[in-house]
C-alpha cells in the first residue's frame, strides 16, 4: 500500500526562492535555524534580517542564543553572516521595493566580491500591514526582484512566515507570491515548467494557505506567455481533505473565462473527491492522465 | 403495548418454536398495530403468512405479504437503507419479518446494533421473529439486540438485552481492540490523527481506496468535532478501534458543543445526521450523545 502520510516536506530540495510558513514563533525558528546551519556548512555568506526590539542587543536575539543555528556567533564574528535589523533596513532604505532590491543587490555584490561562493539571504516575517493594494504591489515586485537575483546569481533566498505575527492578509498574499516554492509542516509546493506541484498533506489546518498558493498559481499562470491555464501536478499529494479540494474546486470555478485548470496524475480517489464537492467545467484532465 | 402510538423505532424480538407459536405471539402486536393505523407488512414463508391471515380475520386484508425473497436481511449491507425505506411512507410503519437461518451470526449482529443506534428516531415497529432451533450464536444475537419482545400480551422489556455502553452508544460489535488514541487539540493535530487511523485501517485488513475512505472519513469527522469546541476548553480525544478482519472504529469524545444551524435542520431525518463517504464509510454526528463517530466496515 502506498504510505498515506508524507515523509514530513523539508527544505532539502528547496529552489533558490523559498517560503517558510510556521504555525508558532518557535516552529519558524527550528527551521530557519536548520537553513543557516546547512548555507554556513556550505561556505555561503548568509545575510539574516530580522526584528531587534525596544532596546534589544544582537546577543540577546534568538539567532545567537541557543535555539539558533550552531555557529551562529562565530560566523557572526567572523563575517560569514551578517544580521540586520529591519528598523534600521527601513530607516537606510525605506520599506519600497526599490530600496529593498537596492539593499539586497548590493549585498549580493558584496559578498561576490568577497569571493564567497554562494549568498544565502532569508529575512523574518515582515510584519507588513498590506492594507492597501499598493503595499501589496510593493510588496510582489520586490519578492520578484529576489527571483531575479537568485536567477542571476548563486543566491538563495529563504523568506519566513510567521503566521501567528501575521494578518490573514499578509498570510495570503505572502503564500500566493511564493506558490511555486513554499514549505508549510505537512505540504509544500513547487513549480517546475509550466506546471505547478502541491506535495504532502492538504487539509483543513492549512486550507486558507493552500488557498492563497493555487490562487498565486493562477494568477501567475494568465501572465505566462504559455498561459493561461493552471496544469496541476497532482502526483505528489498524499492526502487531500474536503475543505482542501473544495477551496481548489472553487478557486477554478472562480476562475477568469477562458482559463482551466488541468489536471495531470495523481491518484483516482482525488478525482472522487473532486467530483463529491463539485467539479467545474473549467477542470479538465490532461491527455496524459493514466 | 396500549395507549398512544409510540414516536420512535419500536424494535421487538420475538423468539418461537414453529408457525403456531409465532402466530400466538405476533398477531396480538400486529392487531394492535393495525388498529392504530399502521401500515403493516409480514413477510414470512407462505404457512406462516397463511397461518397470520386466517388468525387476523377481515383485518389481515389491511396487511400487506411480500414475499421473502423480496426483502433485505440484517446481515446485508443494504439493510439500514431498506428499513428506512420502510418508513417513508408518511404514516406509521410496522414489518414483521423472519430471520433466515443462512445469516451470519456477526453480520446480523452488526446490522440489529447499527439499527439500535442510528434509526431509533424512524416512525417504526419492527418485530424480528427467530426461530429457537436456529444457530445458537445467532439465536444469542437476537436475545442481545432487542430491546423488546413480542408476547401474547403484549410488549415486554427484554432481559437479556444488552445495550452499548451508555458513555459510548456506538454497537458493541464494531468495538475492537483499542489501535490508538490521540489528543486533538486543534487542525495542527490532524496529521498524527491521520496517520495513526492508517496504521489501524491497515491492521484491519483494509486496502487502498477503502483505507483511504476510512483516513478521509475520520479525519472530516475530527474536522467538524474541532470546530465545534470550545477552544478555551478541554481537548478532544480520538479513540480508534480495530477487529481484524472486520471493521475500525473510530469515536471522539469530548466537551459538546451545540449544534449549528446547518445541522439543526436535519432533525426530523435521522440520516440527516450521516455523512456517507463510500460503501465503507460513513460519518454519524451525534451531538446527544457527544460524539461523532465513524463506522468503517469491510
Amino acid at each position: 500500500m502506498t504510505p498515506l502520510l508524507p515523509v514530513r516536506p523539508d527544505l532539502d530540495g528547496a529552489t533558490p526562492h523559498t517560503l517558510l510558513v510556521a504555525d508558532t514563533v518557535e516552529q519558524g525558528r527550528r527551521g530557519t535555524a536548520s537553513w543557516v546551519e546547512r548555507e554556513l556548512a556550505h561556505g555561503s555568506k548568509v545575510y539574516y534580517k530580522g526584528w531587534l526590539h525596544e532596546g534589544q542587543r544582537l546577543d540577546q536575539h534568538w539567532i545567537t542564543g541557543p535555539a539558533g543555528p550552531r555557529g551562529a556567533r562565530d560566523a557572526l564574528a567572523s563575517g560569514q553572516l551578517e544580521f540586520l535589523d529591519f528598523l534600521s533596513l527601513i530607516e537606510r532604505y525605506g520599506a519600497t521595493s526599490d530600496g529593498v532590491l537596492t539593499l539586497y543587490r548590493s549585498e549580493v555584490e558584496r559578498a561576490l566580491e568577497d569571493m564567497w561562493p554562494t549568498v544565502a539571504m532569508t529575512q523574518e516575517s515582515p510584519e507588513l500591514p498590506m492594507a492597501e493594494a499598493a503595499q501589496v504591489a510593493e510588496y510582489t515586485t520586490w519578492e520578484t526582484g529576489f527571483d531575479g537575483l537568485t536567477q542571476r546569481w548563486p543566491v538563495r533566498m529563504l523568506c519566513q512566515l510567521t503566521v501567528p505575527v501575521e494578518n490573514e492578509t499578509a498570510v495570503w498574499e505572502t503564500v500566493a507570491v511564493h506558490h511555486r516554492d513554499v514549505v508549510d509542516g505537512f505540504w509544500a509546493a513547487s513549480g517546475c515548467g509550466d506546471r505547478w506541484r502541491p506535495h504532502g498533506d492538504l487539509d483543513a489546518h492549512v486550507a486558507r494557505r493552500f488557498g492563497a498558493a493555487v490562487n498565486g498559481a493562477l494568477r501567475a499562470a494568465r501572465e505566462r506567455e504559455d498561459g493561461p491555464d493552471l496544469h496541476l501536478d497532482l502526483t505528489a499529494i498524499d492526502f487531500m481533505d474536503v475543505a482542501c479540494a473544495e477551496i481548489l474546486m472553487l478557486a477554478a470555478r472562480s476562475a477568469p473565462d477562458g482559463q482551466q485548470m488541468v489536471l495531470h496524475g495523481g491518484h483516482r480517489f482525488l478525482r472522487r473527491l473532486f467530483d463529491a464537492v463539485g467539479r467545474p467545467p473549467s477542470v479538465r484532465e490532461s491527455e496524459d492522465v493514466s | 403495548m396500549t395507549g398512544p402510538a409510540p414516536e420512535g423505532l419500536v424494535h421487538l424480538g420475538l423468539v418461537y418454536d414453529g408457525p403456531d407459536d409465532l402466530v400466538r405471539q405476533a398477531v396480538p402486536e400486529l392487531r394492535r398495530r393495525i388498529a392504530a393505523g399502521d401500515a403493516v407488512s409480514v413477510t414470512a414463508d407462505r404457512a406462516t403468512v397463511r397461518r397470520v391471515r386466517e388468525e387476523l380475520g377481515p383485518a389481515g386484508e389491511r396487511v400487506e405479504y411480500p414475499p421473502p425473497s423480496t426483502t433485505v436481511t440484517p446481515s446485508e449491507p443494504a439493510f439500514l437503507a431498506t428499513v428506512r425505506g420502510w418508513a417513508g411512507s408518511g404514516r406509521r410503519t410496522t414489518v414483521l419479518g423472519c430471520c433466515p437461518a443462512s445469516m451470519s451470526a456477526a453480520e446480523c449482529g452488526f446490522g440489529e446494533d447499527a439499527l439500535n443506534a442510528v434509526l431509533g428516531d424512524l416512525p417504526l415497529t419492527l418485530i424480528c421473529c427467530c426461530r429457537r432451533d436456529l444457530d445458537p450464536g445467532l439465536l444469542a444475537v437476537a436475545r442481545r439486540t432487542h430491546p423488546l419482545l413480542a408476547t401474547p400480551i403484549g410488549t415486554t422489556d427484554n432481559p437479556d438485552y444488552r445495550a452499548p455502553a451508555t458513555a459510548c452508544p456506538a454497537p458493541a460489535a464494531l468495538w475492537g481492540a483499542v489501535a490508538g488514541r490521540v489528543d486533538l487539540d486543534g487542525t495542527g493535530d490532524l496529521a498524527e490523527l491521520r496517520r495513526c487511523v492508517a496504521a489501524a485501517a491497515g491492521r484491519t485488513g483494509l486496502e487502498g481506496d477503502a483505507v483511504r475512505a476510512a483516513v478521509l472519513a475520520v479525519h472530516e469527522a475530527a474536522v467538524l468535532a474541532v470546530r465545534r469546541r470550545d477552544p478555551d476548553g478541554p481537548g478532544l480525544v480520538v479513540e480508534i478501534r480495530a477487529e481484524p478482519g472486520r471493521s475500525l472504529f473510530s469515536e471522539i469524545v469530548g466537551p459538546r458543543a451545540p449544534l449549528d444551524d446547518h445541522l439543526d435542520g436535519h432533525h426530523t431525518d435521522p440520516l440527516g445526521r450521516l455523512r456517507p463517504f463510500c460503501t465503507e464509510a460513513l460519518v454519524l454526528d451525534d451531538a446527544e450523545h457527544r460524539a461523532v463517530r465513524v463506522l468503517s466496515t469491510m
